[in-house]
């Protein structure tokens, strides 16, 4: 437990501070260099120069989960590699974020019926943020993806507590 | 005179505090959830056998030195037999007067003497990979968590059933189970 998260009421005060720590971490977030399958050559692309995902400060493809912000599970999730993926996701340091691109990913995508290797969806051994469809999915559905994450990062609280949901 | 230095002086200290000021509010900010997974050695995802402070062999010391000797050895003679030619060729153009001759036998000298360094460590057995020691072999001190493919495995049945009770007409009315 941080210092100030989650303790003060809601004011212009920490509103702006939110605000300010929501644009800093959404302005650069770190993915890691990780591909699980053929939806990772459209994550490569995205990275390269004619989709440039730099342009929204996710661009810096770190090797390391220490440094990573963001986890672009980008491909099949089998069963050997999920314990893989879960280690990788503990390894990060929050705040930390998920993407699970394409229809593997997302639940199983053609591998659903018959694939016994095949975890169905990410999501059974790691939070998911985002889901993008697609199978792969373009390099546009990804740079949608990252920026509905933006806006999942900008409508969070920091050092305000957590709005109540009904 | 010295005012001229106070730039630099104040150029570091502005470093300095950039780097505190910036260390001391991501302390207070950032969140704080350590966990036993977390704080694994990363390898790739992989579970760690041991640990990452491990000694490595000395015998790997002696190997890479005589290795790097002969490297630089490499990168000195490449330049020497790219010129060796020229220089003899202006050595006969200048009827004697020249350091071809002079080049050659320097050249063959200096890998002479490498050579005889490898033939000393040759000869005193620092090469030889299997030396007698006396030690303990490594243990690692704990195996490393991790969740394993039975867990998963298990997992997916549990909701396969969930989802088969939940759609079945006679089952008893029952919530699903949604895990998150």
């Amino acid at each position: 437990m941080p210092i100030l998260e989650h303790s003060f009421e809601e004011n212009v005060l920490t509103t702006k501070v939110d605000w300010l720590i929501n644009w800093a971490r959404l302005s650069s977030i770190w993915p890691m260099t990780f591909g699980l399958a053929c939806c990772a050559i459209e994550m490569m692309a995205v990275g390269a120069a004619h989709h440039d995902i730099d342009r929204f400060g996710a661009g810096a493809f770190r090797a390391s989960p220490r440094q990573a912000d963001l986890m672009i599970v980008a491909g099949t999730v089998n069963f050997k590699m999920a314990e893989r993926v879960k280690r990788l996701y503990d390894q990060m340091p929050s705040p930390k974020y998920v993407i699970a691109m394409g229809a593997c990913a997302t639940g199983g995508g053609p591998y659903y019926k018959f694939g016994y290797t095949v975890v169905k969806g990410v999501d059974r051994v790691v939070p998911v943020d985002v889901y993008i469809a697609g199978c792969p999915p373009r390099p546009e559905a990804l740079l949608e993806g990252l920026m509905k994450l933006q806006e999942k990062i900008r409508r969070s609280s920091v050092i305000r507590k957590p709005a109540r949901t009904a | 005179m010295y005012f001229d230095y106070l730039n630099v002086l104040v150029f570091v200290a502005v470093g300095l505090v950039f780097v505190f000021a910036n260390l001391l509010v991501a302390s207070i900010l950032r969140p704080r959830r350590r966990t036993e997974e977390g704080l694994e050695i990363y390898e790739c995802g992989e579970a760690t056998i041991g640990e990452a402070w491990i000694q490595f062999d000395i015998r790997y010391y002696t190997v890479a030195l005589v290795y790097v000797v002969f490297a630089v050895e490499i990168a000195f003679l490449f330049p020497w037999a790219l010129v060796l030619r020229d220089a003899f060729a202006d050595e006969r153009a200048a009827a004697g007067r020249g350091i071809g001759m002079f080049a050659l036998v320097e050249g063959v000298l200096f890998v002479l003497i490498l050579f005889l360094g490898l033939v000393y460590v040759w000869a005193k057995g620092d090469l030889d990979w299997v030396l007698t020691y006396s030690g303990t072999r490594y243990q690692p001190k704990a195996e490393a968590r991790r969740l394993r493919v039975s867990q998963v495995a298990e997992i997916e049945k549990e909701r396969e059933s969930a989802a088969a009770k939940a759609h079945a007409p006679a089952a008893p009315a029952e919530p699903a189970a949604e895990a998150g």
